[in-house]
């Protein structure tokens, strides 16, 4: 006897590639995201270039524009000011939004290799931190200045080795003594009353005197050099002298040369000995970085506090460090290529200062190099290729380093990103992980892989270009998108969307994501793979249709899968819609051994209007030889048609304002007897379905026995 | 600065939504509202070129308004000499009874008219127009019963047919009206005209001019919102 049944799915889930796989999960879920208000998935998603108004993709298209190899927002003034920055053959811009136009910061850099760690920004303070692990880093002040915002991230050099000039007798020639004081000579240029110009030299007759001096530089971040070498020494022995009816002891200041500080040099700090001594003493602060000496009238007892030993302020130590992070009011860089598995920290508030002490050595040579490091609650965590550390503590209380985890570690750096309320996810060899909870106030830190059931694409992924994968977040979509190469492709050539308010995953094809961030409104802005529409570029004239691309775009509602040449030169044209393609799990109803007859398919759908679905049906895990259910409008059936946009049946003078409606589409399945049912539908038409429901009968038929 | 880029797209065949309509719209909305900042727009930074025209409103002009020529017809009783050796010279022409527009009077005809496109906003409107009107039959004849038409005259400035102005009555035989009005408007297309109402006749023959206008000019100025 026969029995109608039906197995019905109210709210369809994400890709999970597996058996067995749950009923509402996909097996293919290919260019859709997610609304939760509706539980829809919809295709309302595509690219377009940055400047929409603009001719083909200006102002991308200079001669030495190429590939975009890293992009980066930096927004500020609660978004009115977003500095992009992007990096293409070996150049650093900033795109400038109002213009138009792009501003060259930096040239001569090195191109990131297939392999290689693309370049990182992170933000310290009013500086964007920017270091590739090749070039020195650097940091960049965000403001519409170009490139004499840019200053070297620590002090590559000590000071130079201040000078003073020799002293000679009082009233001798040439003038090289300066009286300190009129208190005992008059007609002197200092007033007794002066206390601060006391003068270095003694006040008796025979007294020595014999000085050195240290300088050191203090940037505009706050950050104070490395001490210079010790000047000369200066040796002066007190004399008595009459001039007019006066008899006295002159005493004498020093003139120092000292030397001018790199760019960013907003004072020069001044330290010197007590008499014949060799513990430096601060001086005088300089504040300025144009003048070239300076005279000290200062005594012994008028110099303040003792300088920073040499130890407390170091040259940079890590010139071509690759990652960095602000933790606790220190900036943490990694050792580079050079020592990668060390990290520094800088001073607290000073990012350019290092205490020769100031690093940590990480332990597990299993571990291995330093990958990217993340803060987190209350602490830093420490990626690296097999492992994951976690740096706590403070700069005044110490900080330490302990292990967190063996045997799970990222080669992307690009792809640690926060989730907001959910944590912070990266991307292993084998999938992708979500760090949660903390180790403060009794809560736990967990580790837990979130792709589960996406093990097919990364047993397909190129390991070796993990590196240049890349994953961004946006809040508005609440989406976090990751990209990387599969199938030994050596451009990120595959996409997957975790989806926030679902836990699943979909995938995105044919987005050519070369890196990628989110803006202050949460738009994902990304940089184009290839650049085949530059200035002077070979072929000049593309064939039609072919893909053009260059410089940066947006992931946006606006649906078409970008540009396409139009055929007459390097002039594009809009591209058609992306394909977006649904699969469904393999359904056995359950019971794996019973024969079932499918009949209908009802699609729950939100009305769209008259475009159409064509259904494909599957059994028994086929996906060749699928048989045909039809192709159904987009409208409710037994109502009349909704009216749609460019039809002359509604063309009235006047919008036809609609809703989307809830509605069932049924797809007749002829003839389908099988094991395990599924079926697909692919369109390039927009399409927004929830779920779906399978009739089926069945009438006790079973599997019959096994080939021999 | 502030970036905004498609959040829905419309297509042929797809129904209109409107709630994905005013969304989108939404995106630019509080762009323009409080997304820029002197980084976006530093002082000076907005000239001549940068303004397009008909940025912050639209002016329309229906100029040169006169007497319909077909309903100007001569004075049969003032003008006409003794000798009636020079009819030409001094006869004057114009509007009168028992004809289109006035017929018998006491009621508005139109004058100008001005239809065009909206913003949402606030609407001036200017009326300045010459008219002359003869002053025979001005009085009442003194120690009779006969009766003379009351000589005056009265604009109107109605849009969509409702009266958004009304003039007082205008006594004097040459005048040069100047009306002025400005209200909020509505998006979408507004008829502005102008319309006139002489007296009803009173002891006045058809053959007699009533009145003569010209130099009509009809300016309206829709300032954007």
């Amino acid at each position: 006897m026969k029995k109608v049944s039906n197995l019905t799915v109210v709210s369809q889930k994400g890709v999970y590639i597996g058996i067995p796989s749950s009923d509402d999960s996909a097996n293919r879920l290919e260019n859709w995201k997610y609304d939760a208000k509706t539980t829809s998935w919809s295709n309302e998603l595509g690219f377009e270039k940055f400047f929409s108004n603009s001719n083909n993709f200006a102002p991308f298209q200079g001669s030495t524009q190429r590939k975009v190899d890293s992009v980066y927002v930096w927004p500020a003034h609660s978004g009115a000011r977003q500095s992009f920055l992007y990096e293409t053959n070996g150049q650093l811009f900033e795109l400038n939004g109002s213009t138009e136009t792009v501003t060259l910061l930096l040239s001569n850099r090195n191109i990131p290799t297939d392999t290689g760690f693309l370049q990182q920004y992170s933000p310290y303070g009013r500086y964007l931190v920017i270091s590739n692990g090749l070039d020195s880093p650097i940091k960049y002040r965000a403001s519409r200045g170009g490139s004499d915002r840019i200053f070297d991230l620590g002090w590559r050099n000590i000071p130079g080795t201040p000078t003073v000039r020799t002293v000679g007798q009082p009233d001798g020639q040439p003038r090289t003594f300066i009286d300190a004081a009129s208190n005992v000579i008059n007609g002197q240029i200092w007033k007794a009353s002066d206390a601060f110009f006391r003068g270095v030299t003694g006040t008796a007759v025979g007294d020595k005197s014999l000085y050195a001096y240290r300088v050191s530089f203090v940037n505009e971040a706050g950050s104070e050099s490395p001490l210079s070498n010790p000047s000369n020494e200066i040796s002066f022995t007190a004399v008595s002298i009459t001039r007019g009816s006066t008899t006295g002891v002159p005493r004498t200041g020093f003139i120092l040369n000292i030397p001018i500080g790199p760019a960013g040099t907003i004072a020069r700090r001044i330290y010197r000995t007590k008499n014949d001594g060799s513990i430096y003493f601060f001086n005088a602060q300089v504040s300025e970085n144009t003048s070239s000496t300076y005279s000290d009238f200062l005594e012994d007892v008028q110099l303040g506090s003792e300088a920073p030993t040499t130890s407390e302020s170091i040259s940079m130590p890590s010139p071509s460090c690759r990652f960095t992070a602000a933790f606790k009011d220190c900036l943490f860089i990694d050792g580079g290529q050079m020592d990668p598995q060390r990290l520094w920290y800088s001073q607290p508030r000073q990012p350019d200062t290092y205490r020769a002490d100031n690093y940590f050595d990480l332990g597990t040579v299993t571990g291995g190099d330093i990958t990217g490091l993340m803060p987190y609650y209350n602490s830093l965590l420490v990626f690296r290729e097999a492992a994951i550390d976690l740096i706590r503590g403070d700069s005044l209380n110490g900080f330490t380093l302990t292990p967190f985890i063996q045997g799970v570690g990222t080669r992307s750096p690009n792809c640690i990103l926060p989730i907001p309320n959910i944590g912070i996810s990266f991307m292993s060899n084998d999938g992708i992980y979500l760090i949660a909870g903390g180790l403060d106030g009794g809560s736990d830190l967990k580790l837990r892989k979130i792709s589960i059931g996406l093990e097919e694409f990364f047993d397909r992924a190129c390991i070796d270009m993990f590196p240049k994968a890349v994953a961004a977040y946006s809040s508005r979509e609440r989406e976090a998108h990751y990209y990387f190469a599969i199938d030994g492709s050596t451009f990120n050539n595959k996409g997957i969307v975790f989806h926030v308010d679902n836990k699943t995953f979909s995938e995105r094809t044919g987005f050519p994501v070369q890196c990628i961030t989110t803006d202050h409104d949460g738009n994902f802005i990304a940089g184009y793979d290839l650049h085949n529409t530059y200035s002077g570029v070979s072929p000049s004239n593309p064939p039609a249709d072919t893909p053009a691309k260059g410089g940066l775009f947006v992931l946006s509602g606006r649906r078409q899968a970008g540009y396409v040449f139009s055929g007459s030169g390097l002039t594009i044209k809009e591209n058609k819609p992306l394909n977006s393609t649904f699969r469904s799990a393999w359904m056995d109803m359950g019971d794996l051994t019973l024969k079932k007859q499918v009949k209908y398919v009802y699609l729950s759908i939100l009305s769209r209007g008259d475009t159409e679905i064509q259904m494909e049906a599957y059994k028994d895990r086929e996906w060749a030889n699928g048989v045909t259910a039809g192709t159904m409008k987009q409208q409710r059936p037994d109502h009349p048609d909704q009216p749609v946009y460019d039809n002359d049946l509604y063309r009235w003078d006047k919008v036809d304002w609609q809703d989307k409606l809830l509605t069932r589409i049924r797809f007749d399945v002829a003839n389908m007897s099988c094991m395990e049912f599924a079926f697909e539908f692919s369109t390039n038409d927009a399409c927004e379905f929830i779920g779906f429901q399978v009739e089926y009968t069945v009438d006790g038929t079973k599997v019959i026995g096994g080939k021999k | 600065m502030a970036y905004r880029w498609n959040k829905n797209t419309i297509e042929n065949k797809d129904i209109v939504e409107s709630r994905e309509f005013d969304q989108a719209h939404n995106e630019f909305v509080s762009l323009i509202n409080g997304g820029m900042d002197r980084e976006n727009l530093p002082i000076e930074c907005v000239g001549y070129p940068e303004m397009k025209k008909q940025s912050f409103g639209k002016a329309h002009l229906s100029g040169n308004v006169f007497t319909p020529i077909a309903y100007a017809d001569q004075d049969g009783v003032y003008g006409t000499g003794f000798s009636n050796n020079n009819t030409r010279g001094n006869r004057i022409v114009g509007l009168r009874y028992g004809q289109d527009p006035i017929n018998e009077g006491d009621s508005f005809f139109e004058v100008a008219t001005n239809s065009f496109d909206c913003q949402e906003g606030m609407l001036h409107i200017h009326w300045k127009c010459n008219a002359y009107m003869p002053f025979y039959y001005a009085f009442w004849q003194a120690y009779t019963s006969n009766t003379v038409a009351r000589k005056r005259y009265q604009w109107k400035i109605n849009i969509d047919g409702v009266t958004v102005y009304d003039s007082s009555a205008i006594c004097q035989s040459f005048f040069t009206t100047n009306i002025a009005t400005m209200i909020p408007i509505s998006a979408g297309n507004h008829k502005v005209s102008v319309s006139l109402r002489y007296p009803a006749r009173g002891d006045d023959a058809d053959n007699q001019v009533l009145l003569q206008y010209w130099g009509g000019n009809l300016f309206c100025h829709n300032l954007y919102r």
